[in-house]
């Protein structure tokens, strides 16, 4: 079976200042249909940006190369109608902040129904209905006097929820959920990724999650894929992102998270500063903070190699796994 | 809401209340008072001071006089005008039309080019966006009496399009005679409101929430109405209001240049003539009409923005 959505040598370039700016580069990956790839990264590494620019939702003034094909469809290449019949109906988004997110002068129900009727043509009445059956999907109690509020007056928790609810109303086959509970308090945020989580597994929807959480990364999903710079450095099972990340800023990732188990004096830092993808330079980008870095890691940019279940963008990636427990792969060149 | 409305409505009554008490007891205090503007350094008879008195409501405490002439005013009786001895509802009446109509044609004015013009500037292309800006900057540089005198030059007097003076009679002919006066006195305002428009538009572009809807596949014409005018509006009704409420003094100076006689000019003349009960009259409807309309620009603002309703009725 053919992937859902594969993405080819994606590279974006933004205006910033008065030159356009690298913020992508060269990412590739695939994700098969009802999968979940989960995305982390430190700030500024480019996941959003990976996100948008799946659906062609790029800041004015974005230029972009590669490939994005969802469903055999050249996105690149679609046109105006195309592209909105994509947002619509097949990849819908969820992002950080609902308040903001969600436009604070309609009622809910006008904000899960307007898709439906404005472009559906559904009825309102039976638009009115969808509304209220996924609300209490997704856990809103006594959804009719929620749909004639406004935003301000519910939760964060639960405008974020209404968000879950609209992209379940649209059915799409892919979720793009930009770090959907970093605007939330703790507990409201494991209600919301197990509302998300479950109702998506029903619909045997494919979603890209992004987080800055390792753990709450491989909890949810089937691969993990790794930002830094703009750079797609590490993608592996989920499984084996907690066990034995083979990238060293993945190494590092899982360092710095801090252990409940274990009673820490200070959560170790990465040292050095997280790079923005428009200074690195001809090496590898994590070269300057990486301890396992040699001479050539300064010199030559690494290309991703597929190793096993992987695909590893460092020089000492055979290197690095055959020091771990797993047998070492044939390591090839992914492209 | 209802509430609310009460509320609003409560204030306005008290605001034109306290308006009217400082306007009747400006007069009332002003030197060169009554009595010495209707009989100068004559002396006159008890009895005929006694008649005047009554006529104008003096030489009783000042909250009964203020009253008697309040309670007229409203019955649409603001006495008779000193100077010409005729009732001043008269000169009112004779006077309003040819300001409402300015009025009215400038605010549309503005509403419709301030607000259209500022849609297109924030949604247009670079070279619209900067023809637009370079027109509000004329627009706002230029005071009204200049863009007056600028107006009667060009197309009065060189073009001759539009009359240079007066105010015309019936509708085709008041819109014509009143054409420049209401650009005259639409001008800056429409300017001001094109930029406002301009910024609100593109600060709601900029907008998670329109990120939202373009992520949802809404068509651009829905996402713009729905997700980025309609949020636009806040600003731009409050910057209209406040604009439409300045036109009512701003009529003064457009009046005076282009010699139309309204309610600005009877109240310029009526000062010099010392004619107290017109001045007051006509102080008291532009008053009037100034707090009615900041009044329904506040209820506008409310309706439009779900999040202020809420606050009036925790308050
Ligand atoms: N509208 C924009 N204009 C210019 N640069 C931008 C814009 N949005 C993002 N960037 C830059 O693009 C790069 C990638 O940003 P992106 O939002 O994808 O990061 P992220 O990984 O999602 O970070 P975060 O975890 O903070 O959300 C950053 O360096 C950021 O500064
Ligand atoms: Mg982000």
């Amino acid at each position: 079976m053919s992937a859902l959505l594969e993405v080819d040598q994606l590279a974006v370039q933004l205006p910033i200042g008065q030159r356009l700016r690298p913020v992508l580069h060269d990412v590739s990956f695939t994700l098969a249909r009802g999968e979940v790839l989960a995305v982390v990264g430190e700030s500024g590494s480019g996941k959003s940006m990976t996100a948008r620019a799946i659906v062609r939702l790029l800041p004015p003034g974005a230029a972009s190369s590669g490939r994005v094909t969802f469903d055999g469809t050249d996105v690149g290449s679609a046109t105006r109608a195309q592209l909105r019949e994509l947002r619509a109906r097949r990849v819908g988004m969820i992002f950080q902040d609902p308040r903001a997110a969600i436009n604070p002068i309609h009622r809910i129900g006008d904000f899960l129904t307007e898709a439906l009727v404005r472009d559906r043509r559904m009825r309102k009445a039976e638009a009115h209905e969808r509304a209220v059956a996924v609300l209490g999907e997704v856990g809103i109690d006594d959804p009719g006097r929620r749909l004639r509020q406004h935003p301000h007056e519910l939760s964060g928790g639960m405008l974020q929820r209404v968000m879950i609810a609209s992209v379940l109303l649209a059915e799409p086959d892919l979720i793009l959920a930009d770090e959907p509970t970093t605007a939330l308090d703790v507990t409201t945020q494991a209600e919301v990724v197990a509302v998300l989580g479950d109702l998506r597994r029903e619909r045997a929807m494919a979603m890209v999650f992004i987080t800055h959480d390792l753990e709450l990364a491989a909890a949810i999903s089937d691969r993990v894929a790794v930002m830094y710079a703009g750079y797609l450095v590490e993608t592996l099972p989920a499984a084996q992102a907690l066990e034995r990340p083979i990238h060293p800023y993945t190494e590092a990732l899982l360092r710095s998270r801090p252990e409940l188990s274990r009673r820490m004096a200070a959560i170790p830092q990465i040292p050095g500063r997280p790079l923005a993808a428009h200074e690195a330079t001809g090496g590898c980008p994590f070269q300057p903070r990486c301890s396992y870095a040699i001479e050539r890691c300064a010199a030559e940019r690494p290309e991703p190699v597929r190793l096993g279940g992987e695909s590893v963008m460092c020089h000492r990636a055979q290197e690095r796994r055959a020091a771990g427990s797993a047998p070492v792969g044939e390591g090839t060149l992914v492209r | 809401m209802t509430r609310y409305l009460g509320r609003q409505l409560a204030s306005m009554i008290v605001l034109l209340l306290l308006s009217s008490i400082v306007i009747y007891g400006s007069m009332y205090l002003a030197p060169g008072s009554a009595d010495a503007v209707l009989f100068g350094n004559h002396t006159v008879l008890p009895a005929v001071r006694k008649a005047v008195d009554a006529q104008y409501h003096l030489g009783r405490p000042f909250f009964v006089q203020y009253w008697d002439w309040l309670t007229a005013a409203l019955h649409g009786n603001f006495g008779l005008s000193i100077a010409l001895r005729t009732p001043v509802s008269q000169r009112l009446s004779a006077a309003a039309p040819t300001t409402i109509f300015l009025v009215v044609y400038a605010s549309i004015l503005i509403t419709v080019a301030g607000i259209g013009l500022g849609v297109l500037s924030a949604l247009g292309g670079r070279k619209l966006d900067g023809a637009i800006m370079a027109l509000t900057n004329v627009g706002t540089s230029v005071p009204t009496f200049v863009a007056a005198i600028i107006l009667i030059e060009v197309f009065a007097l060189d073009l001759h399009w539009f009359p240079v003076l007066g105010a015309g009679s019936g509708f085709f002919g008041r819109l014509q005679h009143l054409t420049l006066p209401a650009f005259a006195l639409a001008a800056w305002a429409v300017a001001y409101l094109t930029r406002v428009t301009r910024t609100s538009m593109r600060d709601e572009l900029r907008g998670e929430h329109v990120a939202t809807a373009r992520a949802r596949g809404l068509s651009e014409s829905v996402v713009i109405r729905r997700h980025v005018f309609r949020n636009a509006l806040l600003p731009i009704v409050t910057v209209s209001g406040l604009q439409v409420a300045g036109l009512i003094a701003g009529t003064i100076i457009v009046e005076q240049a282009f010699g139309l006689n309204g309610l600005g000019q009877l109240l310029l003349s009526a000062v010099e003539q010392k004619d107290f009960a017109t001045v007051q009259a006509v102080s008291l409807v532009l008053v009037a009409a100034f707090v009615i309309v900041n009044t329904l620009v506040d209820i506008a603002y409310t309706m439009l923005d779900p999040r202020i309703r809420l606050g009036a009725r925790e308050a």
